[in-house]
């Protein structure tokens, strides 16, 4: 059955569309409390899966998560972006709009990537009125993603958790927490994940994301079939943040123990390499949802 | 203290020719990008990761680019292996994409690529057109939604006429759409092709191999000319009487249109 009737309100545990089952979706209507999309998959665009877009609102709730903002870049934001997007959103009525804390543009051209900014006092207060501008361009509220990454790009002024909080603090904004990413950072880098939970504002998070990762080989950057056990196997790894595999137990215990603390915000989960049957995902929705479930009942 | 240089040096590993500075003097590299000496001194002490981001970012660009233009590849490469791999490093090293939808890159690798392919000898000389069509089935089938069309009237020769859209009409210096799509050696007829190119109404992206003539009729239509005046220029600009095989061949035309659901109707004096 759809949950057609509950069309605004996003919670619970939600699945990101993708074109590789949005037929079956489409055609089997399953539970799943809400869809993500990626704005830049549809903007301008019409045809197919436009069409196939209008269908899916009708269904279930939509939220957007962009890809190409650059909140962190130095090139100007694009106002002929930013204008498409408010439009977009105004379509698909998305409650808060979402993107990373990241740059992905350097002197006009488009990396179609999310790299790594420093973590320097400067930036925040830079990179903060930039998603002010953003933000007030949308008309929406706007949450920014910690992202996944393997090197810090220069000398480290503070640490990941404590530039979230300031930047979050002094651009008045949300938080898209991703899980798996916190997961991935205190992997490659050797933190504490939960003392990095404890410092970003866990107040101000609106969603969070979960996802698969994979392990490669540092040096030749190849994926490995094994995962690494011991300390001196993972001195010679690194986790990639792939979105091509299940959530792994960690991650899903470490969205469990955030939730606690969090409340019932709503979950997404991501898939966007070696994409399973339909069935296969959503039952790791369903086995998310329970965790979920679970947890938010411990924290009302 | 600026972050510019950072941002510029990783851009640089990503897209520049530099995957043999990035495994050999990271120093002189950072220090060719103006990274200040404590970033640099930073970056040294830690692993070297350039290159994975470097993966990771020519993956995305390549991978769409691939898909899209997986049958001008074969063609390619039964050639000049190799040379959508070169042509594509090509483009980021010196351009890069510009748009901030992935599905926009391909049209921007071709409109750098199509002119060095042109001027290569090793390639032939249809090897573009075979491209541009490829990758226009995909353009017109993501192609914006089209506007409510006007109020509409009955077709007379008075009126400007009223199509659906998206819908162009594209010039071709050789047959390409005829080539058949298994066999990766046969080459197409050289003769120049106007080719309609619209959506259908199940999204699909049809053609119309158009006469030269048709071709023109259409393009004054597509500019709003009343039906007898697009048919008058047209005539005149192609050197051809405006006789009863014209009239003939442009009802048929704008019959088959109509049955095609391009031609929507007339505009409304």
């Amino acid at each position: 059955m759809s949950t057609a009737g509950a069309k605004n309100i996003v919670n619970g545990v939600g699945l990101g569309l993708r074109w590789d089952f949005v037929d079956e979706l489409l055609a089997t209507r399953p539970h799943v409390d809400f869809l993500e999309i990626s704005p830049e998959n549809y903007m301008g665009r019409g045809g197919y899966y436009d069409e196939a877009l209008e269908r899916a609102r009708e269904l279930w709730p939509i939220v957007t998560h962009g890809l190409t903002m650059s909140l962190g870049g130095t090139d100007p934001l694009r106002e002929d972006y930013l204008a498409g997007l408010a439009s977009f959103l105004d379509r698909v009525k998305s409650p808060w709009h979402s993107d990373h804390l990241c740059f992905s543009t350097f002197g006009g051209v488009v990396l179609h990537d999310l790299l790594p900014i420093p973590f320097k006092k400067e930036e925040v207060v830079r990179v903060a009125d930039r998603i002010k501008r953003a933000q007030d361009a949308i008309g929406r509220p706007m949450a920014v993603e910690n992202v996944s990454s393997y090197m810090h790009p220069g000398k480290r002024e503070m640490s990941e958790a404590e530039f979230i909080a300031r930047v979050c603090e002094a651009a008045d904004c949300g938080l898209m927490l991703d899980v798996n990413n916190a997961y991935v950072n205190a992997t490659n880098f050797g933190f504490d994940v939960d003392e990095w939970m404890r410092t970003v504002p866990l107040d101000r998070v609106v969603q969070m994301h979960v996802a698969g990762h994979d392990w490669f080989t540092e040096g030749t950057w190849k994926t490995s079939d094994v995962v690494p056990t011991d300390p001196a196997e993972k001195a010679n790894m690194l986790i990639v943040d792939t979105h091509g595999s299940d959530c792994c137990d960690d991650v899903l215990a470490l969205l469990e123990r955030t939730l606690r603390r969090t409340g019932p915000v709503p979950v997404l989960l991501e898939r966007d390499q070696a994409i399973p049957p339909l069935e296969q995902l959503l039952a790791e929705v369903a086995k998310v949802k329970a965790i979920w479930s679970r947890a938010t009942a411990k924290a009302a | 203290m600026s972050v510019t240089p950072l941002h510029a040096m990783m851009a640089a590993a990503c897209f520049g020719d530099s995957e043999e500075a990035l495994s050999g003097d990271l120093a002189a590299f950072l220090a060719k990008h103006g990274v200040a000496a404590e970033d640099a001194e930073a970056i040294l002490a830690s692993p070297r990761r350039l290159g994975l981001y470097r993966q990771l970012v020519r993956h995305n660009v390549v991978h769409v680019i691939g898909v899209m233009l997986e049958r001008t590849r074969t063609r390619l490469d039964a050639v000049v292996p190799g040379e959508l791999e070169r042509s594509m490093a090509g483009f980021l090293a010196e351009q890069g994409p510009r748009t901030p939808h992935l599905r926009d890159v391909p049209s921007e690798f071709l409109a750098w690529a199509s002119p060095r392919w042109r001027a290569d000898a090793r390639i032939p000389a249809w090897l573009a057109d075979y491209a541009e069509l490829e990758l226009v089935d995909f353009t017109m089938g993501v192609a914006p939604r089209p506007a409510p069309p006007p109020p509409l009237a009955e077709v007379t020769v008075n009126r400007a006429l009223v199509f659906g859209d998206p819908r162009v009409i594209i010039h071709l210096e050789w047959a390409v759409h005829l080539l058949p799509a298994e066999d990766a050696d046969a080459a197409p007829e050289k003769r120049p092709v106007d080719l309609l190119v619209y959506r259908d109404a199940q999204h699909c992206t049809r053609y119309l191999d158009l006469s030269p003539l048709a071709a023109v009729i259409l393009a004054r239509l597509f500019e709003g000319l009343p039906l007898a005046q697009a048919l008058t220029r047209a005539c005149e600009s192609s050197g051809h009487p405006l006789d009863d095989a014209v009239l003939g061949g442009a009802a048929r035309l704008l019959a088959d249109l109509g049955e095609r659901g391009v031609l929507l109707g007339a505009r409304e004096p």
